[in-house]
């Protein structure tokens, strides 16, 4: 405390100082500012012409992001519908590519494989196993991990700094941490064989397992911002009335941060077909027809090998588009019954 | 307390930071070159792909260029020319290298996976023909008087050459232009350890029995090998299957083991497809390429016991092939022994490393483990190894035999290893007239020139360089440096095969050995042109609509599909290509 004193003496020793040198100039500076401004001939501005100044600045801002967000969302999305109808060859005289009308052949093709190809729906299965193991696994727990944090309990600061950590590094450096891991070190601790080498199940659960583990931070972030929001006179409330923490979280915390769980759930349920659990990033190309695969890695592969080309891409963007068309109506029916159960409590 | 854990926390946070940045840099740049700057001299830049093949080769034959063109004047007011090269495995392969190379700085490219018709789709190479067809003469002071052209496999040509034209008897009407090059020759294989061979006796004698003592391929009652010659490359090596699993299980007994490979990468999908081509032959396996010809060795039905063996097997008669019906080439009986091959290896887990399926184990990491296995003590001896031609030369320029050196037991220089040739399915396929099939898909590697050059003297420049690098003296020297080939037809000296290794020197005499044919797995047939990626050899050879592409994955009993046997494995792979050509390549794979 005294240190603490002393060294707020010292620099008002050394802030009167300065003062004293810099003030005299600032002041100088402002009485020249003031003089010119009461030279200079004053512009009256209409308010038109002030609204015009301000909607150009506005728009200016605006211009570049704008532009960004229509070149690549806007006209990328557009070329992607229209690529679903034509197909792509290559003119083997000159070597240019020549591009043909076919109509719905994609969809058609695509739509026979969703509903009859063995690999396919295998791919669909494991894509409902990974939503559901992060709804029924990763959001619960993120959750309860989120109110345990939000509580201030013992060692909240190292949940929150471990879990949230695997957010801010590099996914390629953390899936090579962990196959090291689960390759070397466990079977060296455990005398077991790597989890990575053997059978598909245990592959695929070591995989979800990464996924649900370094899923938790940015999920108990969103959580325990939502928990945090909560007026502290309502929870002291409920303790003085013997509230415990569990019927607390029961009846309050989960009731009022609702509208986050909800739009969590939305975002997931749009995610179905596009999540590929980081199988390309521990496998790369090698989960391909290996039982694990999902729709997302499945046409994440399609197009994005190097040694793809062109001829595969419309098939891709009529796959996409077929399952936008499946994922809407689902995701606007959730919806629907999720804004139900909504009680619509503000606070 | 709290400012404890504060710095603690703050110390593990810039630990875990740190690992972001801890990577190995391999990129390389002109910076340190003192002529980068120098505005006497022409500059040239040049993108290299470093993986597998290295820079070594480039490095020498840029020191050789400038050597040449050190008083040449190619730009008014500059003499010489300084050479700048960045080679890297980022950035310098495939679509991404496609979409920007009409905006690099680099003028000339040596790439991979590169597929020729996105190349020209993209507009992004500068014709060539000129030096492609043009003579060598003056470039090599009359040393070679054809052309570039002229060295060129038929398929290989065919497909690089665009919009030329040819009459029903396959004659040339009208010539076409060339927008690049085919830059390497890739083959996959497996590769033995000859030291260890000699070491443990692992040479077959005439009855096919392993020495079991030291000796080498000069022991009098050596085998032939699968050529079934006397006095070859291959005397001592096993002649068939029974002798090559006879020879594995030999191998468990007396502390070796017999294989190993990289479980993050897929070799052996591609090197098993080796066997697949040695067993039909050049003109039966090209058939799946050209889609033009008259397949023999199509297998039409398959008989299976309880546990999966094939009990017995019906041929097609001969079928003529064409662009309408080359899915029936999924039934040659070259894919059916070349999984009986597979499946053996696979579900014998004696027969291989825990590595071999561990996605932990890099090409890198196991190139490693198969180096390090005979020289550093407590480690069991690896026999054969799957992977690429490029091998010796990648796991030397990342530093392998010169750590392992420290063992004594040699370095590049002094290690031997060979390509082993496969052995035949039976006994009656050993014979002198047998021949020895390798295919090579060069990894879709090429070299080529930007087409947005809009300096003259440059592109000229350009084009002298990438000249220089096809004459017989740089094709010759890029095997020397990297123990591998180019995908052209050159001579290799004996003056320069004697500065190769062992490996390279086994690798550079298939070259001229007759009884070896080697398969570009390239065409200009229409149907492959416009799908090429779906003639990805792991994927071409097994991908079908239920397994696992890999056949070493497919058939690993623990992987879970044990109930998949061969024959399913078979009619899986046949039905997927057929419903290929039935939607017109609009396909699920």
């Amino acid at each position: 405390m005294k240190k603490k004193k002393e060294k707020l003496e010292k620099e008002s020793v050394v802030g009167s100082f300065l003062k004293k040198i810099f003030r005299p100039v600032s002041d100088g500076m402002y009485d020249v500012s003031v003089f010119v401004h009461n030279k200079l001939p004053k512009k009256q501005k209409s308010a038109t012409h002030k609204r015009v100044g301000e909607t150009v600045f506005y728009w200016a801002g605006l211009a570049i992001p704008l532009l960004q967000f229509i070149l690549m969302y806007v006209v990328v999305n557009i070329n992607s519908f229209i690529l679903a109808f034509q197909s792509y060859e290559y003119n083997i005289m000159t070597g240019e590519e020549v591009i043909e009308w076919i109509g719905f052949t994609n969809f058609e093709t695509f739509w026979n494989a969703f509903t009859s190809n063995p690999l396919m729906l295998g791919r669909i299965k494991n894509s409902f196993v990974v939503y559901g193991i992060h709804l029924f696994v990763g959001t619960v727990l993120a959750i309860l991990f989120a109110y345990y944090v939000y509580k201030g309990f013992k060692g909240t600061e190292f949940f929150r700094v471990t879990l949230f950590m695997p957010s801010i590094l590099s996914p390629v450096v953390l899936v090579m941490i962990y196959i090291q891991f689960v390759e070397k070190a466990i079977p060296v601790m455990f005398g077991v064989e790597g989890l990575l080498a053997g059978d598909i199940d245990l592959k695929f659960g070591t995989v979800i397992f990464y996924n649900i583990f370094m899923g938790f931070g940015s999920g108990m972030l969103m959580y325990s911002n939502a928990m945090g929001r909560i007026p502290d006179s309502l929870t002291e409330y409920a303790q003085l009335e013997g509230c415990t923490p569990i019927k607390e979280f029961l009846y309050i915390t989960l009731p009022l941060i609702y509208p986050t769980i909800e739009t969590f759930l939305i975002i997931g349920l749009s995610n179905l077909f596009i999540d590929q659990a980081n199988l390309f990033t521990f496998f790369m190309e090698g989960a391909q027809n290996s039982g694990m695969e999902t729709i997302g890695y499945h046409l994440f592969q399609t197009v994005f090998t190097e040694r793809s080309s062109m001829t595969s891409f419309p098939y891709a963007a009529a796959a996409g588009l077929t399952l936008t068309a499946i994922t809407i109506p689902v995701v606007m029916t959730a919806r629907y019954f999720l804004n139900k159960l909504d009680k619509g409590v503000e606070f | 307390m709290k400012k404890s854990i504060k710095f603690l926390s703050l110390a593990l946070a810039s630990l875990m930071m740190a690992s972001t940045v801890a990577a190995c840099n391999r990129e390389v740049d002109g910076n340190d070159d003192p002529d980068a700057n120098n505005a006497n001299i022409s500059q040239l830049k040049v993108l290299n792909y470093e993986g597998g093949f290295g820079r070594v080769w480039l490095d020498k034959a840029v020191e050789r260029f400038e050597e040449k063109y050190e008083n040449v004047s190619f730009e008014e007011g500059k003499k010489g020319v300084n050479v700048q090269i960045e080679s890297s495995i980022n950035g310098t392969a495939g679509n991404s290298l496609i979409a920007n190379a009409k905006t690099h700085t680099a003028h000339v490219f040596f790439a991979e996976d590169i597929l020729l018709y996105s190349l020209t789709a993209a507009g992004a190479a500068a014709d060539i023909t000129d030096i492609v067809t043009g003579s060598l003469s003056t470039i090599t002071d009359g040393k070679e008087t054809g052309s570039i052209a002229d060295k060129f496999d038929t398929s290989i040509g065919n497909y690089y050459e665009l919009g030329e034209v040819r009459d029903a008897s396959g004659n040339k009407t009208q010539s076409g232009k060339y927008y690049a090059l085919p830059h390497y020759s890739a083959p996959k294989g497996i590769f033995y350890d000859v030291d260890l061979f000699n070491e443990k006796g692992l040479w077959l004698d005439s009855n096919g029995q392993p020495f079991g003592t030291a000796t080498t391929q000069a022991n009098e009652d050596i085998g032939t090998g699968p050529d079934g010659e006397l006095g070859t490359y291959d005397d001592g090596l096993p002649r068939t299957f029974d002798e090559f699993f006879a020879l594995c299980d030999y191998m468990t007994v007396n502390g070796v083991m017999p294989f190993t490979w990289a479980g993050a990468h897929d070799y052996p999908t591609s090197a098993l497809a080796e066997l697949w081509a040695d067993f039909e032959g050049k003109e039966q396996f090209y058939l799946n390429f050209s889609m033009e010809g008259t397949a023999t060795t199509l297998i039409d039905t398959m008989t299976e016991d309880n546990k999966g063996n094939i009990t017995g097997m019906t041929m097609m008669p001969e079928t003529r092939i064409n662009g309408d019906n080359a899915y029936l080439l999924q039934r040659q009986k070259g894919k059916y022994v070349t999984l009986e091959f597979a499946k053996k290896i696979a579900e014998n887990e004696a027969y291989y490393t825990t590595e071999s399926y561990s996605p932990g184990e890099s090409n890198i990491m196991s190139q490693y483990t198969y180096l390090a296995s005979r020289v550093m003590s407590g480690r069991t001896p690896i026999a054969f190894f799957f992977e690429g031609v490029w091998w010796e030369n990648e796991a030397d320029e990342n530093g392998h035999f010169r750590d392992l050196s420290i063992y004594g037991k040699g370095d590049r220089t002094t290690r031997k290893f060979g390509w082993l040739p496969y052995p035949k399915y039976t006994e009656s396929m050993v014979h002198e007239n047998n021949r020895r099939t390798i295919y090579d898909t060069t990894n879709n590697s090429c070299a080529f020139i930007r087409s947005t050059i809009t300096d003259a003297n440059i592109m000229k420049l350009a084009k002298t360089f990438l000249q220089f690098c096809y004459t017989d003296n740089e094709l010759q020297e890029f095997t020397v440096n990297t123990s591998t080939l180019k995908p052209v037809n050159y001579e290799i000296p004996t003056d320069k095969m004697a500065r190769m290794s062992y490996f390279g020197k086994d690798v550079a005499s298939l070259v001229n050995n007759e009884r070896v044919d080697y398969v570009y797995t390239f065409s200009d047939h229409p149907i492959f042109v416009n799908h090429v990626d779906k003639f990805y050899m792991p994927d071409f050879s097994w991908g079908d609509d239920s397994y696992n592409k890999n056949p070493m994955r497919f058939l690993y009993a623990k992987a879970g599909n044990a109930s998949a046997t061969i024959k399913q494995k078979f009619e899986a792979m046949v039905r997927d290509r057929q419903n290929q050509w039935n939607t017109g390549f609009n396909t699920v794979n």
